[in-house]
Order: structure tokens, then sequence, then C-alpha cells
């Protein structure tokens, strides 16, 4: 593992230590619901934008193979940028932000997506 | 019952929460933008995070627990398995995991998928279900 490689992982590692020792300290603290996760899920259920940007990123690094290339070409991950601005758009014309709604179908379609148009 | 401080911290704490993430991934943008547009190939953010997790599964199963911690499905999902137990089971699955992924190399995505669905049924969190703007409403 060369130098920055490591220094990848190390960084993270310590962004998802720092996320679950906050957790942990803000889970069992005397506010409730003001632990990172609880506030990730809670924004989660009223805008498609955050598990799908979040479902992006793990399909842009975790993608199946070395060989994939964006499917949309060069400008793939513009349409991307693109699906996510019409996702927050037609979010807030449908008024999910009061409606609610069930967050992990666009985890996974931003994963897949993530992977197809812009893998790294 | 609340105290109406409790909401005043709340409210507080949530906006901090999401002004570190956001700033989090905002420079994990730029600086991966930075190190792409510069003369050396091969030496971003991302593209060092992949060829680490190829060489070790770590990064890509934390990720898979977490993002399945965040976005299970159901909102009054329970763990199957009840606290702390699951702790210890997540613990020993990571422990495995590692040492696994020092005898054999694998895939990036394979840990990720295998990980979301166990952070998602053995680890969801809970939060409260009310809309934005009826908490404004309690905080006022």
């Amino acid at each position: 593992m060369s130098l920055g490689q490591g220094a990848a992982t190390i960084v993270g590692l310590f962004v998802i230590l720092a996320l679950v020792v906050a957790d942990v300290v803000l889970a069992n603290d005397s506010t409730s619901d003001n632990a990172p996760s609880q506030i990730v899920r809670w924004v989660g259920r009223y805008t498609a934008v955050v598990p799908f940007g979040l479902g992006v990123l793990m399909g842009h690094w975790f993608h199946p193979d070395d060989a994939f290339d964006p499917i949309l070409g060069a400008r793939s991950p513009l349409y991307l940028l693109l699906i996510g601005l019409t996702l927050g758009i037609v979010g807030f014309l449908l008024r999910w932000h009061r409606r609610g709604i069930t967050p992990w179908p666009w985890a996974v379609a931003g994963t897949v997506l993530g992977a197809l148009l812009w893998p790294v | 019952m609340q105290l109406p401080d409790n909401e005043v911290v709340r409210a507080i704490t949530r906006k901090w929460v999401l002004i570190l993430l956001t700033l989090l991934v905002a420079v994990l943008i730029v600086v991966d933008i930075v190190l792409a547009t510069d003369a050396d190939p091969g030496n971003t953010w991302s593209e060092l995070m992949r060829e680490a997790a190829k060489k070790t599964p770590v990064v890509p199963w934390l990720a898979g627990l977490v993002v399945g911690h965040w976005f299970h499905p159901g909102d009054d999902l329970d763990p199957l398995i009840d606290p702390p137990g699951n702790a210890l089971v997540l613990l020993l699955l990571t422990v495995a995991v590692l040492a696994g992924g020092g005898v054999v190399e694998l895939p990036p995505w394979l840990p990720l998928l295998v990980a979301a669905p166990i952070g998602a049924f053995v680890w969801p969190v809970g939060t409260r279900r009310a809309a934005p703007e009826a908490i404004q409403k309690d905080a006022a």
C-alpha cells in the first residue's frame, strides 16, 4: 500500500470513527434525537438528495470493475449532477419535505448510478 | 416530555452536524477536483481510496454498515439482535472481515454489498418522525 493509499484509508477510517464516537456520545446525552446518525436518517426521510448523494459516492468508489467507463461518456458526471438537482426540485414540488419518503431506494439508486455514470 | 431547551439544543446540534457533514463532503470534492486536474495521474482521494479498498476491506465494510444503519427500510425496525449483543456481533464480523481481507483479496464492492443489509437489520438507527415544519412549530 502506497503512502497516498494509506493516507486515504486513514482519512476514511477517521471520518467513520469520528461519526461513530459522536453518535455514541450524543445518543447518550440528555437531548434525544441529536446524534449524527439520527439527524442523517431524519434528513434523509424528507429529501432524497442525501441518501442519493451518499449512494453515488459509494458507487463512485466501490463499483465492480476497474475497466468501467462512464456509460454516457465524459459528460456522465454532469448528468449525475443534473439528476441530483432534478431530484431536489421534484422533491420540493411533491412536498417530500412535508410528507416524507422512504430513503433506502434512493440510496440504492444513487449507488447504481454512481457506479454507471461516475466510476473512479 | 421534552424540556423546551432540549429542542433548542437539538436544533443547534442538528444544524452543526449538518454543516460539518456538508463541509466534509465539500472539502473532499474540492480536493478531488484539484488533484484530478494536476499533472500526477491517479492521485485523487477517490482513486487512492479505491486502490486502498482493494488492499483492505475496512473502509467499504464500515461504509456499508453506516449506510445500512442510516437508510434501513421501515421506521420502526428493531435490531435483529438486541443491544448490546448487536454491537458485539458487528465487532466480531468486522474482525472476521478484516482477517479475511488479509488472506484473500476482496473486490471493493463485496464488503459494501454484504455490510449494508447487516447494518440495516442488526444496527438500524431510530429517530423521531416529525417533519421539519412540525419540529419548528414544537420549538416555537
